[in-house]
C-alpha cells in the first residue's frame, strides 16, 4: 500500500527549495520562519492528531507537543526526505506516546487477540467527507482506532505496527480486521441515514 | 473493486483533511522553544563556568606551588652561601700548605653536634662520585692551597646537595631520612676521629695532602648540608598551604526581591512597580495616560513578601596566608518569594491568575552559582577563630516560575524572558569555627547576599534585586 505521506506531500521542487530555506531559518532560531513552518503544517498535522485522539483538546495537546519536538529536533532533519512526512512521523509517534501515557487511552488500548470475530471483505464506496470519516474512526475503540490509522492511513505494515505498539503482527492483523469490519458497517449505516440524522460524534 | 481499495479511498479522503488549530498553541510552542533554547544555553554556560573554575583552580594551584618551590630554593641557596662564606673566612686564617688539625677536629666535632642528622655514607659517596676523586687528587699534585681546595669542594658539594633538597618524597619520608642520616653522621664522625687519633702524622701538627683533602671533604660536606628537618617542616607546611580543602556549605534564611539599594525586604510593592513603569522609557506602559489609568485602577498587584532561601553546595578553600583563605566552589541556590493571588484562570497551558488574596503563590528562583570569596581571621573568641568573609558570586538562573503582571488584563502571568538570567552579586558574612583545633573546620555564622544585577529588565521586578539574609554552615572535610 502507498503510504499517505507520499500522497499528501506532493510538492514541487520550488516548494522543496522554500522548505530548505525555511528549515535553515528555523535552525537559526528565526521566529518568523518558525511561525511560517508552523502555520504551513499545523492544520494538516492537527488532522492527523485528531484521528488518533478522542477529543479536539487532546489532539491540540498532541499537536503542541509534536511541534515542540519538531523544532527541538529540526537539526536532525537531513533534507533528503519530504519535510511533511518527517513532521508527520513525529506527530504519529507523539500521538502514540500520548495514548500510552494517558490513563484514559491506556485502559482502552487492550490488544487482546480475538480469533473469532466477524471480518469483511467488502470495499464500500466511501461517500462521507474527511471530517465525517475521521469522526467515525475516532468512535472505534482506542486500540482499533490506532491500528486502523497506522495501517490504513499511514501505511505501516503489521510488523511495524507490532513493533510500535509492542504486540505481535498477528494481533495487529486481527485487530485491524475487526476495526475494518466495524468501520465499514458504520459507514454503510451512516451513509444510509438521512442528512439531518447523521451524527458521527466529536 | 480490487483489494485494499477501501484503504486507498480512506487515504485519499484523509489526505486533504485539515483543522484550524487554536492560536494559543503557537504561543505555547514558541514559548517552549525559547525555554528549550535557554536550557541548552544554560547547560553550555554551566559547562563553560565549570571549565573556567577548574582552570582557575589549576592555575592558582600551579602558581602557588611554583612560588613555594622558588622560596625554598632561594632559602637553600642563601643557607649554603652563608656556610661557604663562614668556612672560607676560617680557612683564610690558616697558612698555606698546613693546617691546624686540632682546630679542624674541633670544628668537625662542633659541626657534627650541630648537624648530627645531616650526613649519610650513601649520600657522601654519591657526592664523591659526582665530584670525581681523580679531579681532587690531581689538584693536590700542586702545592696545597687550603683555601682553593675547600672552595672547590664546597662548590661541588653544594651542587651535590641539591639532590637532597629536591627530594620528592613525602614529609614523613624526609623526617625518617633525617633521623637515619643522624645516626650515620655520628658513626662517621667517630670513625673519622679514631682514624685521626691512630694516624701518627695527624697526632702532630702536620698532615699529608690526602688527609687534608679527606678532612676538608668532611668539613665542607658538613658545612654545606642544609637543615634537613627544617626542610621537612617547610615541606609539610607548603603542602598544607597548597592543598585545596573541600567542604560542604548549607545556608538557610530569608530571601526576597528587594527594591532599590538594600531596601527593606519585600517592599517591591505596586507603588514601586508603578514608579518603575513611569520611569522606564523602555516599557510599553510609560505614557502618562497609562500611568494615570494604572493609578486610578481599583486593581493592583499585591506586595511581594519574602520567602525562604536555601543554598547547598561544595566549597573549595585554599590558604592564602596564616590568617586568610581563598574560597570558591559551586552551589545550588533557591530563593522564594510569596505573593497573594486570586483565582486560577489558566487557559490552554498558559498560566494566568487573577488579582486577590485568595491564594498564595510561591515565586521560586533556582540558581547555580559560583562564589569567589576571601575569608580573613579578624579575632579569636575563646580560642575559636572569628572569620570575616566577603566576595562576589556569579549566578545563573536555571529555572523560575515568577509571576509578572499584565496591566491591560489585570492578570498575573509567567514570562521568564523578562528576567535577567546571569546575576552578579556580593556576599558578606561572619563565621566562627566551632570545631576543635585538630578537627576539620566547622564554620557557622550569619551570611548576607545582595545582587548587583537587577532581577529583571522590565515588568514587575524592574529595579529590584535579590537579597538574602541567613545562617551559613560550612563543614570542611580536612583540617587546614
Amino acid at each position: 500500500m502507498q503510504p499517505l505521506a507520499a500522497n499528501v506531500c506532493q510538492v514541487d521542487a520550488t516548494l522543496m527549495m522554500d522548505y530548505t530555506v525555511l528549515v535553515k531559518d528555523c535552525l537559526k532560531q528565526k521566529p518568523v520562519a518558525q511561525q511560517q513552518l508552523y502555520d504551513h503544517f499545523a492544520p494538516s498535522m492537527l488532522g492527523v492528531c485528531y484521528r488518533y485522539t478522542k477529543s479536539l483538546n487532546d489532539a491540540e495537546d498532541v499537536l503542541q507537543e509534536g511541534f515542540i519536538k519538531v523544532f527541538v529536533h529540526l537539526d536532525n532533519y537531513k533534507f533528503t526526505g519530504e519535510l511533511g512526512a518527517w513532521i508527520r512521523r513525529i506527530m504519529v509517534t507523539t500521538a502514540l506516546n500520548y495514548l500510552k501515557k494517558n490513563k484514559r487511552y491506556r485502559e482502552e488500548m487492550v490488544f487482546a487477540e480475538t480469533p473469532l470475530h466477524p471480518v469483511s471483505d467488502q470495499n464500500p464506496v466511501v461517500q462521507l467527507d474527511a471530517r465525517q470519516l475521521s469522526d467515525l474512526i475516532r468512535q472505534l475503540p482506542a486500540g482499533f482506532q490506532t491500528i486502523f490509522n497506522l495501517y490504513a492511513i499511514e501505511g505501516y505494515t503489521h510488523v511495524e505496527i507490532g513493533q510500535l505498539l509492542g504486540i505481535s503482527d498477528g494481533t495487529s492483523k486481527s485487530q485491524y480486521a475487526r476495526a475494518r469490519y466495524l468501520l465499514i458497517e458504520w459507514i454503510e449505516k451512516y451513509s444510509s441515514l438521512p442528512k439531518n440524522e447523521q451524527y458521527a460524534g466529536k | 473493486m480490487p483489494e485494499n481499495e477501501f484503504e486507498k479511498e480512506v487515504q485519499q479522503k484523509m489526505a486533504g483533511f485539515k483543522l484550524r488549530p487554536n492560536d494559543a498553541i503557537w504561543k505555547t510552542v514558541s514559548a517552549k522553544i525559547v525555554q528549550q533554547k535557554g536550557r541548552s544555553r544554560k547547560v553550555i554556560l554551566t559547562i563553560v563556568l565549570l571549565c573556567c573554575f577548574l582552570m582557575t583552580t589549576l592555575i592558582i594551584s600551579d602558581v602557588q606551588q611554583k612560588y613555594s618551590a622558588g622560596n625554598k630554593t632561594a632559602a637553600n641557596v642563601m643557607l649554603s652561601n652563608k656556610e661557604i662564606n663562614d668556612a672560607s673566612i676560617k680557612s683564610n686564617n690558616l697558612p698555606s700548605g698546613e693546617i691546624n688539625t686540632e682546630a679542624l677536629k674541633n670544628d668537625i666535632g662542633r659541626k657534627g653536634d650541630r648537624v648530627r642528622e645531616q650526613t649519610s655514607d650513601e649520600h657522601f659517596n654519591k657526592v664523591q662520585e659526582q665530584v670525581g676523586e681523580q679531579e681532587i687528587l690531581s689538584g693536590l699534585t700542586k702545592p696545597v692551597n687550603q683555601h682553593h681546595v675547600i672552595q672547590h669542594k664546597r662548590t661541588q658539594y653544594a651542587a651535590g646537595k641539591k639532590s637532597v633538597n629536591t627530594h620528592d618524597g613525602t614529609a614523613d619520608e624526609i623526617a625518617t631520612h633525617s633521623f637515619s642520616i643522624a645516626e650515620n653522621s655520628q658513626t662517621e664522625l667517630q670513625k673519622h676521629n679514631r682514624n685521626e687519633a691512630s694516624n701518627p702524622i695527624s697526632a702532630g701538627n702536620k698532615m699529608t695532602d690526602t688527609n687534608i683533602v679527606q678532612v676538608n671533604r668532611k668539613v665542607a660536606y658538613l658545612e654545606i648540608k642544609p637543615d634537613t628537618l627544617a626542610i621537612a617542616v617547610k615541606k609539610i607546611e607548603s603542602k598544607r598551604k597548597n592543598k585545596w580543602n573541600i567542604g560542604i556549605i548549607f545556608m538557610a534564611g530569608h530571601s526576597s526581591t528587594a527594591s532599590g539599594y538594600l531596601a527593606s525586604a519585600a517592599n517591591s510593592s505596586y507603588a514601586d512597580y508603578l514608579t518603575n513603569l513611569s520611569s522606564s522609557p523602555g516599557t510599553s506602559y510609560n505614557s502618562s495616560v497609562q500611568f494615570d489609568r494604572l493609578i486610578s485602577s481599583p486593581y493592583s498587584p499585591t506586595k511581594i513578601k519574602p520567602g525562604t532561601g536555601f543554598t547547598l553546595g561544595i566549597s573549595a578553600s585554599k590558604k592564602l596566608s596564616a590568617k586568610s583563605n581563598f574560597m570558591s566552589g559551586i552551589n545550588y541556590k533557591i530563593f522564594t518569594t510569596n505573593k497573594a493571588i486570586g483565582g486560577d484562570s489558566s487557559l490552554n497551558g498558559m498560566v494566568r491568575y487573577g488579582i486577590g488574596n485568595a491564594n498564595t503563590y510561591h515565586n521560586k528562583f533556582h540558581f547555580i552559582e559560583i562564589p569567589l570569596a576571601v575569608q580573613i581571621q579578624i579575632a579569636c573568641i575563646k580560642k575559636r577563630p572569628l572569620l570575616l568573609e566577603g566576595g562576589i558570586t556569579f549566578s545563573q538562573l536555571i529555572n523560575v516560575n515568577a509571576l509578572q503582571f499584565d496591566v491591560n488584563q489585570n492578570k498575573y502571568y509567567i514570562d521568564n524572558k523578562l528576567l535577567n538570567k546571569t546575576i552578579i552579586g556580593f556576599t558578606a558574612g561572619l563565621s566562627v569555627n566551632l570545631a576543635n583545633k585538630n578537627m576539620p573546620a566547622l564554620l557557622l555564622g550569619p551570611q548576607f547576599y545582595y545582587s548587583a544585577t537587577p532581577v529583571a529588565g522590565s515588568g514587575l521586578y524592574t529595579k529590584t534585586h535579590y537579597s538574602f539574609v541567613g545562617i551559613k554552615l560550612q563543614k570542611m572535610l580536612k583540617r587546614n
